[in-house]
């Protein structure tokens, strides 16, 4: 009962269970049958039906176009990669193409041999390059369109296999002659054909890059390998022999290429065409690099003995600091050797790579005093050409990259040259600047110094990968091939890992420099040039402003209480006029520069501190002595001097004269003045004493140093007054009748003394009137001072007359047909018009008709005295008038002689 | 037959009442509600007062002395609900309370099996976040504990955001962590609900009288036969979890002639769980035999047998889940119209266990045990050699790849995505196809093979307690465990094809110099290598007792030891792969302690302090082990320092505990290992010196509204976050990837990932005397967040590898735009429970049943950065899309689900 009970609720459980629970599956499952279906499409077109399309451009097709084929290409080995290749047969195609898709390991499903089927509909043809090829669309970076890869979703409706078992594909056997565009795309097979020397030795492909390999044939015709370096046999080599190569012949422009699927498409085993055949392995070492080294005595050589050395490489072209050379090295020293071939780091040159290098028939050359190996070009030490590099360098076996031999920078020799080498507890001197400056071609030097400020230079390519790296701002190691470029010590950095430690704090290289003058330093100058060796340093005040152009950005003036002294910097500098600065100089060089003495090459680094400063008063020469040299980078000051051709711009070489004496000023063409018209005036210059070969020379800051307000000086000669005036006596320089009451008359002093007024005094005669009409006296002790003008104005005249006028006068109610004259004691010395005449509206002047109305009328510069024969003065052309007519209104003479 | 019910505490409480003679002395028989048993070892006390005792043989105790007044009178016992009976001593009275029935805890018909536990077999090396379940998820008295393990399991939550392998879990006494990870593979006894029923749980630091134990706490199972209940119990189960089925028989024979035995037995199955095409088929057996030759010796020999397997379930990219699902499962495909999953895991390690328990006297135990553990655990995979990659995921397959790759197409992604919701040939492993390819090949180009992992563990343990005085107790504990693991891979299928050609596919190297390249099914290849550990441990504890404080001090000793052999030399690592690699030893010492202070009986504050070292994991020591001997570099142990604070509170009315939290882990070690799509081998990403700074509160409360309404209230918000920038490098077991000089990762205040930093729960439950209850829940979960790449979080990421400058214009603001971690979205989850039970003359029947996420709320339980945009320009380029190829995988908790118990016991 009880257990009847328990064994029903028990099994009412179970049930329950069992239904939910039902078994579950197990982990053996039976290989299932594969059933093909042929797809049921039916070809209605030849690939060269589909060829016959292409016009020229990409397009697409719209019909339902069904071609089939037979599978040559296989992916399985990486060298086609989402590309599939098919021939029209399987034995003697007469045409293949190839679709390019979005699919890989292809070779899973379309084996070679495998038919295929391909509806066209909706897929695009192109021509790249000289092949034919259908695909998906593409849009290249310029916009353009092409055929790219089929999307995989589309290709499920586009490409079907057959269901019978790949066949057996013939290559076609052909010659490197006979090949012809309608084999592209087909496998084809050519015979006793051998790789050609460039590439012997070498692998299949370059890791990483598509990498051409040529192959020849015995008549000397060759053609394209393409290997992927992707391909799982990139890193083989490729054989030495002759025999045999079949691929998928393929085309870019007018070059055929051929890609093999794997290594088992090579087959060349044969001896070579000339009969030869090589080995990749190197000779017997029997030398050093010194022993090859010795050879050379100053003139390029080539090597007639069968020197053979084995090294390893210390430098390669990995990091782009280094092009198209390396640097070997063993126990006896290191030299660089040129190889004409690019990326070498990829063609087994990696850094610790054993290498034998046979040397005959090499050349040793130099460049720059640095012994190099390589071979001729142009009569110089030139790069071994990239067909001979097997029969020279062997690449043996990988092995741990060298140590660098420790030095210090004042302790090197030229044994060194060539070597790996550390540099301990050496910096920058400059921070904040990356290692090579990108917009020059030319590779960049940098300072580095050691802690007693012994430099030596880093020089890095643009094109290294590091080029943009800032310099370390740290002290520490550094490591790199010791270079030397005339009698300069070089290092090339490899990479950044070479700087990597360079992170400890710097140590202060000046400190302990001892103040130093500049008269003393000029003192050390001998005639020729000489290095700063000790640690000194100067403190002065820049005396040259780099703003305004007219001094290269890494030069400058400098003066302390005894000298001046031109400083040229590593680069531009950021030194202001008037800076206070502190620049160590050791390791500077101090010599002369086409005759000025400088200091030059002066690391940036060096500058120790900037501070404003105040700048030294000019001292004040005469022309005279400024010629004398003496005052050489000092800031001096030069009276009563003017431009001897006052007339042109500052651009170039203008010379200041004192009608005695001349020197020359040099404008920059990089000026921000030098279109500026010099002045005309004479007066007081300001500048810095320099010299150009022998010559003293002014260097010119800006134009507000030019302070001239004296009357110009021909030095010509007519020097009459014997002062340094021009004309005895006042007269009218300038007459202006102009629009309304814009009306003025001015007067100047060319005495060269100030002259008063009180003798003087101007009359106006109105329409012909014989009598004085209106008259201007001065009683209030006016005077003009030498050089300057007076302006009598209209009150009623605009600002501009106004405001640079020194006396209103109603004499200014002239309208161009009254007479106006200049009196001296009662007695006309100039005048414009003639009293009692009147001539209508206005008189001629210059050949102008009534030039005396709305016009002004500025006296010539050459003119320098009153006239009181209007005829004459007046004139009946420009030439012979003492005027220039200016347009009305013209009033840029206004206030100045 | 309700009358037997009748017989309720109420009704003993105050008819039984107050009628004393001698002076306050209160009595009292206990026994078993059910069985009428009397019951041993319960715990009487008298609340606010020291008087505690335990009751005797009989069942029965006599309190002495107890203060006049109202007081309460406490009982408690295992398993069993607490009672608590006010009552008034009057001077000079006895009160007797005569016979108390205890009742088993209804709650534990609230099965564990209604966690998710079932998920944790996802505890694989492969998932970035799927380590889900902590190890102390089991139920306890403790209301925040409680809803942990049964309201915010599903959801992943760790307590304090502690890993699973920082709670100890032992099997009398015998740890069962795995030396290998650190966490207890709960599949070893999975299934045995009925047979690892006896629990006991120590929370955090608190100690136990077993081990030492880590930061989270303490589980001992114990087996002895005798402490089951006698009779038999048959269980069915259904659910539409990770299996739809279980059927449970249990029977324990209760103690005849010096014997007693309990033998288990339980199957649980689905064709089909949750997620599609993840099936269960797990069998388990169980049985112990005790022996008593007198009351001083006990032998128990436990043997524990669970073979289990399982289909697993792939993490996804949310467009993935957009087009098919948050079931979608991209492991299995079509085969014989079998859904063929490709990822199985299969867990078969038996246990043979002996047990001696010896009580020399009444005030000392000492326990001792030997453990036998050995056979396998497999993980299967898919394999592929030069031909496409069969992952229907693969980036390739997606609309993702197509709106990136073919812009002048844009229709093609729709087709794409049309055929990944349609074709199930497309959106799932194509088998047919892997087969037709391995036959037109010839061999192998695809292939099914296992991880395999052939552990042998000898564990000896013994662990002395004994009563020094009346309040101060000694635990003394030695502990030996010695393990050979054999790990290689083992090939299962080889699809139709002639063999498999085991071959490096990148580097054309040899796997395995000294055996055969040619793999027929059944063989090891491409890795093969033992792993030996050896571990001491020693552990002393003193506990004391006394009227206002309890506290505690505890130390250990350990000394481990690791060693790899290489059976293959990997042509890749020709000196550094085959034979016997360095032996590499770690000595460990950790320390803790902490009190209790009463208040009074009510108001309790407890604090605990610990600092703990442990040497790290065999999985976290060696970088690479499947090619090579490397350790990882500057191998340390890890500490762990942390304290925590409890304020507790004791009311007849409230319970509650308000605890605050604090820990620092340094020194840590983290390898991500995982199967990098876009190089087609295996990543290790490894992070050494990681610190993490744990620190939150937790709150738990139940209210007892009335005699049969409760409202139970938890609370836990934490902040759990890496503390410091910690150094990280990658290898990779083809060494595509060279090994780099590690570099510093960016982690420090990035947020742990793997569980909501806050949860909140509010539920209710009605009890009827009748014997049935129900209960709603609600909770809310947030702060959740994505497990992040650390090999994105270093200067590589902004750093343009072609110029090796940091990217033009790219501001520091970019950079922590791209990097921002994902925080997943808050979400509610409300569950309802209930359960009913009968006595049908000597049979007890009942029913449970739960419908968990009654919303069915869609949630993500977890993710991880894929790490293959390896830099802001890839990164940021991939970000912007609308579709990303490579965004972060998640794992979508379930939605709505349920689960239905029937049982029966006699």
């Amino acid at each position: 009962m009880k257990t009847n009970k328990i064994i029903k609720l028990f099994l009412g459980l179970f049930l329950f269970v069992g239904v939910v629970m039902s078994c579950v599956q197990d982990d053996e499952y039976d290989t299932p049958t594969i059933s093909c279906i042929e797809p049921s499409i039916a070809v209605n077109a030849t690939i060269a039906d589909v060829k016959a399309l292409y016009s020229g451009s990409v397009i697409q097709i719209k019909t339902d176009m069904i071609i089939e084929g037979y599978v040559v290409s296989n992916d399985e080995a990486g060298n086609f990669y989402r590309t599939l290749h098919f021939q029209d047969a399987l034995e003697n195609p007469t045409q293949g193409l190839q679709l390019d898709v979005d699919l890989q390991d292809m070779y899973t499903t379309y084996q070679v041999g495998r038919k295929i089927y391909i509806n066209l509909n909706g897929l695009y043809l192109d021509n790249y390059a000289g092949v034919l090829k259908v695909g998906g669309l593409y849009e290249l970076s310029n916009g353009s369109l092409a055929v790219g890869r089929l999307d995989a979703e589309k290709a499920k409706t586009a490409l079907f296999r057959a269901c019978a078992e790949p066949a057996t594909v013939t290559p076609k056997v052909v010659t490197m002659a006979g090949l012809t565009d309608s084999m592209i795309n087909t496998l084809i097979k050519l015979e006793n054909v051998e790789i050609a020397p460039a590439s012997l030795c070498q692998n299949y492909a370059l890791e990483g890059a598509n990498t051409n390999v040529y192959v020849t044939d015995c008549d000397g015709k060759q053609i394209i390998m393409r290997n992927s370096g992707f391909s799982s046999f990139w890193d083989s080599v490729l054989p030495n022999g002759n025999g045999t190569l079949v691929g998928v012949l393929s085309k870019y422009n007018s070059d055929y290429q051929l890609t093999i699927r794997s290594t088992e498409d090579v087959v060349m085993n044969d001896a070579r065409c000339d009969g030869t055949t090589f080995t990749c392995e190197g000779p017997e070492a029997n030398a050093t690099i010194k022993d090859v080294k010795d050879i050379f005595s100053g003139d390029l050589i080539q090597i007639a003995d069968d020197l053979v050395f084995d090294a390893t490489v210390t430098a390669n072209d990995e990091s782009g600091n280094a092009y198209k050379y390396i640097y070997v090295q063993d126990e006896t020293g290191g030299i660089q050797v040129k190889i004409n071939q690019k990326d070498l780091y990829l063609r087994g040159y990696t850094v610790g790579q054993k290498i034998t290098v046979s040397t005959k028939d090499l050349y040793l050359g130099q460049y720059g005093g640095e012994i190099q190996l390589g071979s001729i070009y142009n009569k110089n030490i030139g790069s071994i050409e990239a067909e001979i590099t097997y029969k020279h360098l062997y690449i043996g076996e990988e092995n741990a990259p060298l140590d660098a031999t420790v030095m210090t920078i004042d302790n090197l020799t030229p044994e060194n040259v060539g070597m790996l080498v550390q540099f301990n507890q050496v910096q920058f001197s400059q921070e904040d600047v990356p290692f090579a400056d990108t917009s020059s071609n030319y590779p960049t030097n940098r300072d580095l110094l050691d802690c007693n400020a012994n430099g030596l230079v880093v020089r890095t390519s643009k094109y290294a990968n590091f080029a943009e790296t800032t310099l370390p701002a740290g002290n520490g190691s550094i490591y790199g091939i010791l270079n030397v470029y005339n009698g300069t010590y070089q290092l090339l950095v490899r990479d950044a890992n070479d700087f990597a430690e360079m992170t400890n704090t710097k140590c202060d290289v000046f400190a302990s420099a001892v103040q130093t003058n500049l008269s003393d330093i000029r003192a050390k100058f001998t005639g020729s040039k000489i290095n700063i060796d000790e640690n000194i340093k100067i403190t002065a005040v820049i005396t040259s402003d780099k703003t305004t152009g007219n001094i290269n950005g890494a030069n400058a003036f400098a003066q302390d209480a005894t000298a001046g002294i031109a400083l040229r910097f590593s680069g531009d500098h950021s030194l202001a006029l008037g800076d206070k600065v502190e620049i160590a100089l050791k390791g500077v060089a101090l010599e002369e520069y086409n005759g000025l003495l400088q200091l030059n090459y002066i690391p940036l680094g060096n500058i120790r501190s900037t501070t404003t400063g105040a700048l030294p008063t000019p001292k004040a020469i005469t022309l005279a002595e400024a010629l004398t040299g003496n005052y050489e980078s000092q800031l001096v000051s030069i009276e009563n001097v003017e431009f001897k051709v006052n007339t042109g711009d500052y651009s170039g070489s203008n010379t200041i004269t004192d009608c005695t004496d001349e020197l020359t000023m040099y404008v920059s063409s990089g000026a921000t003045f030098k279109d500026d018209v010099v002045s005309a005036l004479k007066g007081t210059i300001i500048g810095v004493m320099t010299e150009f070969n022998g010559t003293a020379q002014l260097y010119l800051r800006n134009t507000t140093d030019i302070n001239f307000t004296d009357a110009y000086v021909d030095c010509s000669g007519g020097n009459t007054g014997g002062g340094t005036g021009s004309g005895a006596d006042l007269y009218i320089s300038e007459y202006a009748e102009g629009s309304s009451n814009n009306k003025y008359l001015e007067i100047y002093n060319g005495t060269g003394a100030a002259v008063s007024l009180a003798d003087y005094s101007i009359e106006v005669y109105n329409n012909g009137s014989l009598t004085v009409t209106n008259s201007l006296s001065f009683t209030n002790g006016e005077t003009i001072a030498a050089g300057d003008v007076f302006v009598v104005y209209n009150i009623s005249a605009v600002a501009t007359i106004v405001d640079a006028g020194d006396i209103s006068s109603t004499i200014t109610y002239f309208n161009g047909d009254d007479a106006v004259v200049l009196l001296k004691s009662g007695v006309v010395i100039d005048a414009v018009g003639i009293i009692g005449v009147d001539p209508g509206s206005a008189w001629d002047v210059a050949g102008v008709a009534g030039a005396t109305a709305n016009h002004t009328l500025v006296r010539k510069s050459s003119v320098t005295s009153g006239n009181a024969d209007w005829t004459a003065s007046a004139g009946t052309n420009v030439d012979d008038s003492e005027w220039e007519v200016k347009a009305n209104d013209d009033w840029t003479n206004l206030g100045i002689r | 037959m309700r009358k037997i019910f009748v017989s309720m505490l109420f009704g003993l409480l105050f008819s039984l009442g107050v009628n004393a003679q001698s002076l306050s002395i209160v009595k009292g028989t206990i026994s078993d509600g059910e069985s009428t048993e009397k019951l041993v070892g319960v715990t009487v006390s008298v609340q606010g007062t020291s008087i505690e005792q335990k009751s005797d043989s009989e069942g029965s105790f006599v309190l002495q002395n107890v203060p006049v007044g109202k007081q309460v009178v406490l009982m408690s016992f295992g398993n069993y609900k607490s009672q608590s009976f006010p009552i008034n001593v009057l001077d000079g009275k006895e009160v007797d309370l005569g016979v108390v029935l205890l009742y088993k805890q209804q709650r534990l018909e609230l099965d564990l099996s209604t966690i998710t536990l079932s998920d944790e077999d996802l505890l694989d090396e492969e998932g970035g976040g799927s380590d889900n379940v902590s190890g102390l998820l089991v139920s306890s008295k403790d209301a925040f504990l409680n809803a942990a393990a049964f309201n915010f399991g599903q959801a992943w939550f760790r307590v304090r955001g502690f890993d699973s392998e920082n709670g100890t879990v032992l099997l009398n006494g015998i740890p069962m962590n795995k030396l290998y990870g650190g966490r207890p593979q709960w599949s070893n006894w999975g299934g045995l609900n009925d047979a690892t029923r006896n629990q006991e749980l120590t929370n955090g630091l608190a100690p136990s009288n077993y081990t030492f134990g880590g930061v989270l706490g303490t589980t001992n199972i114990s087996t002895r036969a005798s402490e089951y209940r006698p009779g038999t119990r048959i269980t069915a189960s259904g659910s539409n979890k990770s299996y739809t089925g279980r059927l449970m028989v249990t029977h324990s024979s209760g103690v005849h002639n010096k014997f007693a035995y309990t033998v288990s037995a339980s199957r649980r199955a689905a064709t089909e769980g949750y997620n599609e095409g993840s099936f269960y088929d797990a069998n388990s057996v169980f049985a112990a035999i005790e022996y008593m030759p007198n009351n001083k010796h006990s032998l128990n020999l436990t043997a524990i047998y669970t073979p289990n397997r399982r289909g697993k379930s792939s993490p996804n990219t949310q467009e993935v889940y957009d087009l098919n699902g948050e079931k979608y499962n991209a492991y299995w495909g079509n085969q014989d119209g079998d859904k063929r999953n490709s990822r199985v895991k299969e867990v078969e390690e038996p246990i043979i266990m002996l047990s001696h328990i010896w009580n020399p006297n009444e005030k000392t135990t000492l326990n001792t045990s030997v453990g036998y553990q050995f056979g396998k655990i497999g993980n299967s995979r898919l394999g592929y050699w030069n031909a496409p990659n069969p992952d229907p995921t693969y980036y390739r397959n997606l609309p993702s790849y197509y709106l990136r790759d073919f812009p002048m197409q844009p229709e093609q992604a729709d087709a794409v995505a049309t055929r990944f919701k349609t074709d199930e040939n497309y959106s799932q492993i194509n088998w047919e196809n892997l087969y037709r390819t391995n036959l037109e090949n010839g061999n192998s180009l695809y292939y099914l093979y296992e991880d395999r992992n052939d552990d042998k563990q000898l564990s000896l343990n013994s662990v002395l307690a004994r009563e020094i005085n009346e309040n101060i107790t000694l635990n003394l504990g030695f502990s030996y465990r010695d393990l050979t693991s054999k790990n290689y891979a083992n090939m299962l299928d080889l699809l139709g094809g002639s063999h498999y050609n085991d071959i490096d596919q990148y580097n054309d190297t040899q796997n395995a110099l000294n055996a055969s390249s040619v793999i027929n099914k059944g063989d090891k290849f491409q890795y093969n290598y033992n792993l030996t550990a050896e571990t001491y441990d020693i552990f002393t504890q003193l506990q004391f007792s006394y009227d206002k404080v309890d506290f505690y001090l505890a130390g250990n000793a350990s000394n481990t030891s690791y060693q790899r052999e290489g059976l293959y030399q990997n042509e890749l690592y020709l000196n550094n792969s085959y034979g016997k690699g360095e032996k590499i030893n770690f000595d460990n010492g950790s320390v803790k302690g902490g009190f209790t202070y009463k208040i009074s009986g009510r108001h309790l504050l407890d604090f605990n302090a610990g600092y703990i070292s442990k040497a790290p994991t065999l999985r976290n020591t060696y970088t690479n082990s499947r090619v090579n001997q490397d350790i990882v570099l500057g191998i340390k142990s890890e500490t762990v320092k942390t304290a925590d604070a409890s304020y507790v509170l004791r009311t007849p009315k409230v319970k509650a505990r308000l605890t605050g939290y604090y820990a620092t882990f340094d020194d840590g070690i983290d390898i991500s290992r995982y199967f990098d799509q876009s190089l087609g081998e295996f990543v290790s990403e490894v992070l050494t010196g990681v610190s993490k700074k744990h620190f939150g509160g937790e709150l738990g409360i139940e209210y007892q509204i009335t005699p049969t309404i409760k409202a139970i209230g938890a609370a836990a918000v934490g902040q759990y976050t890496y503390d410091n920038n910690p150094l990280s490098y990658y290898t990779s077991d083809e060494s595509l990837l060279e090994q780099a000089e590690p570099v510093t990762s960016y982690l420090k205040n990035y947020k742990l990932p793997g569980t909501p930093q806050r949860a909140y729960s509010l539920g209710l439950e009605y009890r009827d005397p009748n014997y049935w209850w129900v209960g709603v829940n609600a909770n809310h979960l947030s702060n959740t967040y994505i497990d992040i790449s650390s090999g994105l979080r270093t200067d590589r990421f902004y750093t343009n590898p072609e110029t090796n400058q940091p990217f033009d214009g790219v501001t520091q603001q970019d950079i922590d735009t791209s990097l921002k971690q994902e925080k997943f979205d808050d979400y509610m989850l409300f569950n309802l429970v209930g359960g009913k039970s009968w006595r049908v003359k000597n049979k007890y029947i009942g029913f449970f049943a739960s419908v968990n996420n009654v919303l069915g709320a869609s949630y993500k339980t977890g993710g991880f950065e894929q790490g293959r945009n390896g830099n802001y320009q890839l990164l940021s380029e991939d970000q912007a899309r609308e579709k990303p190829l490579f965004g972060s995988k998640y794992w979508y908790g379930y939605g709505r689900t349920f689960y239905l118990n029937v049982y029966v016991s006699f």
